[in-house]
Order: structure tokens, then C-alpha cells, then sequence
């Protein structure tokens, strides 16, 4: 991507309110995931049990859990669980994608073909029971939940990658790099992957929702994230148990789930209008 | 390629992919933590009769033999006994597997009848106010977790205004009156005229339906509008208009027929998506399907039943798959294998 077309971009979301806002969104959780002291009120860990289940106050803002925790604190802690990690999800995944597409589109022959079998195994498999299945065999806990989704998620990047790459060994500055012998790895690397990086990032962007979600989901479920943890979807979860009495107590965590789902979404269909203009 | 060339060789592809996802399902599922021969022996069994568990069981054979058992068993229809509640997993998925599939049609029946047209609209009314809210509906309906959504329902319309019930699919008071033939309530009870278990029936699937249904739904409505568009830019669209007809019958008779080819794809995927994806959505309604026996295996280390369902549901994700390769072929006749 030249630069001219770089500063484009950036004047196309500058330009788009919803854009924005949804820029300002994930700045903002980034900044909760980064220095969540900075924001938060209470500790989060820390047990009230006189004050537990109270609606949303001055002195709680969202209210506080049934141990007594102030539910707002625990949102701005629990931003690290969701967006750091689903940052590692999606980064990890894409980065084991890219490299098994590029070796089965640059290398062909069989490496291609026992790889892409491979992805279309992973794929066959609904998402959620995968995800389950395999993390009821190494055990829960985020760390787990982690590999999984990323165990899950490099198929999608293959295929992408894999195509981009077959279209791009037949252009004239690949075949002009290999006829003036610069190393295969080089060629990928130079070459091959700075032009798929337009289509690559508009798919990491909307899999950042899906991963943010999908975290969550497993939180839910308890097989993610263990208590005290204040993950998002396991607060959802142990909210639930409460809310008819204290709706704040699973509402709140859930919004902060949509909102950031909600946000990379945005910026991700934007950033498809802008670098992938045939793919709208 | 002819059609029907195609179909076998998919087949052939359906059946390799089968024993590929048994295989990895079957390995994964021996590495769970746990003793499955303590389980089914009981808590309070002696070392003796655990070992008498474990060789009944066949789990003292090495993994590659217990594999090749378990395909010999596979393929006489016998998928092992669950250790949660000791019958067969065939019958439980029998048992199950209805509840799931009349709730996936369900929500694929409000997810289409409610997206298709909005994207429809959104693309004829571009750039309009029912476009900008389309997106953003959409665009939320995708970000919103289905969990979260499951419990502001109940919350909304369950508890505050008492509109639906929220659980189970009938109330236990009305299953004393119903007969199962297709093992769906809905349709059943429409084949035996019984009006008051439809009305209960129908009361207790909105909810997790409609929870269910929502991000397919914002999915078709962002599909078809795209696919509208594209539709809209070609030059047979302005023949036609040129031709006097109506902007209406240009949309319905030409446009609109020709995006639901694509749209084919993407709804055939969400039928996939939907029967397995339902595994949070029935916990929250206590919905006894296939994605609650799920659930329960995998917290009880049930690893007959956790094989079983998986292989159940990749093969209504595959088979969704091909139905939908074979459609596409049939309604675009350009399409050719």
C-alpha cells in the first residue's frame, strides 16, 4: 500500500463519524486493557459482602456482584482478558495461517494438498463444539481457551493466503525475482506478503468481534476463564444466576462485550469499503 | 463434469472428511483428563472392579486397536454407552437432535423472513435512512453475544412483562398430551390438530429462536444488500426499466432473483452454523437438544457421548454444505462441475 493511498484511508475514516467513533472505542479499551488502575474505582477483587447485589449508585456506578464487588471496576479490569487476548488470538492465528497458506501456494504438489486437507478438516468442524471438545481435553482456564481459538482459527487465514499467493507467483516481479535468483523465503517474504496484507488485515479486524466473542462465549460456558477472573462472559455468566434480582449485575459486562464486538466490526467494514473496494 | 459426477465425488470427499473428524474427535477425546472406567464404575467401586470397568469398556487396549474398535462399532450403528446416564448415545441423540433441529428451522425461518427483505430494502433505498438503520441493526446484531441477548429476553419479556414463557419446549403440563411423530412439536401437534400444544409449543420457541436467530439474520440482511447492489449496477436492470416496467417488478422479477443465488450459499451456512451453534442458546432455555446433552457430556467427561454428537452434527454441516453446492448448481444454470 503506497503512502499515498495509506493517507487516503485514513482520511476516508476521519471522515466517516461511525468510523471514528468506533476508533475511539477500541482506544479507549486498549487504554483499560493497558492501565486499568487509571480508571477503576474499586479493587477488583476485593470481597464487600454487606454491600452485595447493590443497584447502580453513586457510590457503585453499575452496582456491585453478589460478593460485594463493584461491578464497574470489574469491567475495566476484566478489558485485558477480552482485547489483549483476542489480540494474541487473532495475531497468533493469522500469523499460522499466513505461513501455512504461503508454503502450500508457493510450494505446490503435495505439501499443498496435505495442508489444505488439513484446513478443510478444521473447517468441517462446527466452531463452538470444537472449541469445547478441545477444551475439555487440555483442561479450562484462558491460557487453554487461547490455543484452542487459535487452533481453530488459522484455516480461514490459509485459504486467504494460499489464494493470494497463487495469483502472486504468476506476476512478472515474482518470476523476475526468482530469475535473478533471490531466495524463495525472501520472495515470500518481500514480496508476496506486503501485497496480501490489504486483504489480511480487513479479515483480522472483523475476527477480532469474533474472537472477542468467542472468548466470551467459552467464559460463559465456564470452560474459559475461572473465577474470580473478571472476564466478561464468565460475569455474564455467574449474573445470571442473579437476575431477576440484580439485572444490572449480567447487563453491564454483556454491553461491554457488544460495544467492543461492536466497534471492530465498524472499523473492520470500513476498512474492507476502503482497501478491498471489489469486496464490498 | 456432469451433476451427478459431481455428487459422488463430494460423497466420496463427505466420507473421508467423516473418518478424519472421527479420528481427530476420538484421539482429542482420549486425552481428556479423568478416568472414564472410575466414572462408570462409580466413585466408591474397588480398584478390582474399576479394572473390570476398564477392560469392558476396552480401554486397557492400546489407542490405535480402541480406534479401530470403535469404527467397527460405528459402522454397526452402535456409538457406545454415555457415562452420564448409561444408554446408549444413538437413543440419546434420537431423543435429542429433534429438539435442536425444530429449533435451527425456526430461527432460519425468522432469520430469512426478516433479513432478506430489510436487505432487500436497504439496497433499493440506498445511502436512505432504512439503509443507515439497517447497518447499524446489523452490524450490532452480529456484535451483540447470544448468551447476553438470551438473558435480556427473558428479562424483558419473560419477567417484566410476562408476554412468553422462557425454558423447556412446552409447558410439563401439556407433554401428557402430545404424540410424537416426526418428533417435532410444532408439526406434530399441527398433524394431530392438537391447537393447545401448537399455541404452547409456539409461545415457548420464540425466545430462543429469536436469540438464536439474530446474528444470521444480520448476516443475510448485509448479504443481500451487497449482492443487490452489485445486481443492480448491470446493464440488463437498465434494459428493463427501458422497457417500461415498473421499478417494482424490475426488483421482484429480475434483481431479486437473481442475488438469491448467492444468498443460497450464505443461508446454507447459517443452517450449519445454527444447529451446532445452539449450544449456549439451549443452556440458557434449558432446551433439552443436542447442544445441552453437549454441554453435559463435556462437563461430565462423557467422551462416547461428546464423540457422538460431534460426529452428528459435522455431518449436518457437511451434508448443509453439499445440499447447498448441488442448489446453486440447479437455480444458476451457468454453474457447471
Amino acid at each position: 500500500m503506497s503512502t499515498n493511498r495509506r493517507f487516503a484511508a485514513l482520511r476516508k475514516i476521519t471522515s466517516n463519524w461511525l468510523a471514528l467513533a468506533g476508533c475511539g472505542i477500541i482506544l479507549l479499551a486498549l487504554l483499560l486493557a493497558l492501565v486499568p488502575g487509571l480508571f477503576a474505582t474499586h479493587d477488583p477483587y476485593v470481597l464487600d459482602l454487606p454491600n452485595r447485589l447493590q443497584p447502580p449508585g453513586s457510590e457503585h456506578l453499575l452496582g456491585t456482584d453478589d460478593f460485594g464487588r463493584d461491578v464497574y471496576s470489574r469491567i475495566v479490569y476484566g478489558a485485558q482478558y477480552s482485547i489483549l487476548t483476542a489480540l494474541l488470538v487473532v495475531g497468533a492465528g493469522m500469523g499460522l495461517g499466513c505461513l501455512v497458506g504461503l508454503i502450500a501456494g508457493y510450494v505446490g504438489g503435495w505439501p499443498d494438498e496435505i495442508l489444505m486437507r488439513a484446513t478443510d478438516v478444521v473447517l468441517a468442524f462446527p466452531a463452538v463444539l470444537l472449541a469445547m471438545v478441545v477444551v475439555a481435553a487440555i483442561g479450562r482456564g484462558l491460557t487453554n481457551t487461547v490455543i484452542t481459538l487459535i487452533l481453530i482459527s488459522w484455516p480461514e487465514y490459509a485459504r486467504v493466503m494460499r489464494a493470494q499467493t497463487l495469483v502472486a507467483v504468476q506476476q512478472e516481479y515474482v518470476l523476475a525475482a526468482r530469475a535473478i535468483g533471490v531466495p524463495a523465503w525472501q520472495i515470500m517474504w518481500r514480496h508476496i506478503v506486503p501485497n496480501t496484507l490489504s486483504a489480511l488485515i480487513v479479515q483480522a479486524t472483523l475476527n477480532l468481534g469474533v474472537a472477542i466473542l468467542s472468548l466470551a462465549a467459552l467464559g460463559f460456558l465456564g470452560l474459559g476463564a475461572q473465577s474470580p477472573q473478571p472476564e466478561w462472559g464468565l460475569m455474564v455468566s455467574s449474573g445470571r444466576n442473579y437476575f431477576l434480582d440484580a439485572w444490572w449485575y449480567p447487563v453491564f459486562p454483556g454491553l461491554a462485550i457488544a460495544i467492543v464486538t461492536l466497534a471492530f466490526n465498524i472499523l473492520g467494514d470500513t476498512l474492507r469499503d476502503i482497501l478491498d473496494p471489489l469486496n464490498t | 463434469m456432469s451433476l451427478s459426477q459431481f455428487v459422488v465425488r463430494r460423497l466420496f470427499l463427505l466420507l473421508f472428511m467423516l473418518l478424519a473428524v472421527t479420528a481427530l474427535t476420538f484421539f482429542l477425546s482420549r486425552v481428556i483428563p479423568g478416568d472414564p472406567a472410575q466414572t462408570m464404575a462409580g466413585m466408591r467401586a474397588s480398584r478390582e472392579q474399576v479394572e473390570n470397568m476398564r477392560v469392558r469398556l476396552g480401554l486397557d487396549k492400546p489407542l490405535p486397536e480402541q480406534f479401530a474398535l470403535y469404527l467397527g462399532d460405528l459402522l454397526r450403528g452402535d456409538l457406545g454407552t454415555s457415562i452420564t446416564n448409561n444408554r446408549p448415545v444413538l437413543e440419546n441423540l434420537q431423543k435429542f437432535f429433534p429438539a435442536t433441529i425444530e429449533l435451527a428451522l425456526f430461527a432460519f425461518l425468522i432469520a430469512t423472513l426478516l433479513g432478506i427483505p430489510l436487505g432487500v430494502l436497504a439496497a433499493v433505498h440506498r445511502n436512505g435512512w432504512i439503509d443507515h438503520l439497517s447497518r447499524i441493526g446489523a452490524l450490532a446484531g452480529i456484535a451483540f453475544p447470544s448468551f447476553w441477548l438470551g438473558i435480556v429476553f427473558i428479562l424483558v419479556f419473560f419477567y417484566h412483562l410476562g408476554w412468553l414463557p422462557a425454558g423447556r419446549r412446552v409447558d410439563v403440563s401439556m407433554m401428557v398430551s402430545y404424540t410424537p411423530i416426526t418428533g417435532l412439536i410444532l408439526v406434530d401437534s399441527l398433524l394431530t390438530r392438537n391447537w393447545a400444544l401448537f399455541q404452547n409449543g409456539l409461545s415457548h420457541i420464540i425466545l430462543p429462536a429469536l436469540t438464536l436467530a439474530v446474528a444470521p439474520m444480520a448476516r443475510f440482511t448485509r448479504f443481500t444488500r451487497a449482492v443487490m447492489l452489485e445486481e443492480l449496477r448491470k446493464p440488463y436492470v437498465l434494459t428493463a426499466h427501458g422497457k417500461g416496467l415498473s421499478p417494482s417488478v424490475v426488483t421482484r422479477r429480475h434483481v431479486l432473483r437473481n442475488a438469491l443465488i448467492p444468498t443460497v450459499t450464505i443461508m446454507g451456512l447459517a443452517i450449519g452454523y445454527m444447529l451446532s451453534g445452539s449450544v449456549l442458546v439451549e443452556t440458557i432455555f434449558s432446551w433439552p437438544g443436542v447442544g445441552q446433552y453437549a454441554y453435559d457430556a463435556v462437563f461430565n467427561l462423557d467422551y462416547p457421548s461428546i464423540v457422538g454428537v460431534t460426529m452428528l452434527t459435522t455431518i449436518c454441516f457437511l451434508l448443509t454444505n453439499l445440499i447447498v453446492d448441488i442448489l446453486y448448481a440447479y437455480l444458476d444454470p451457468r454453474i457447471r462441475y
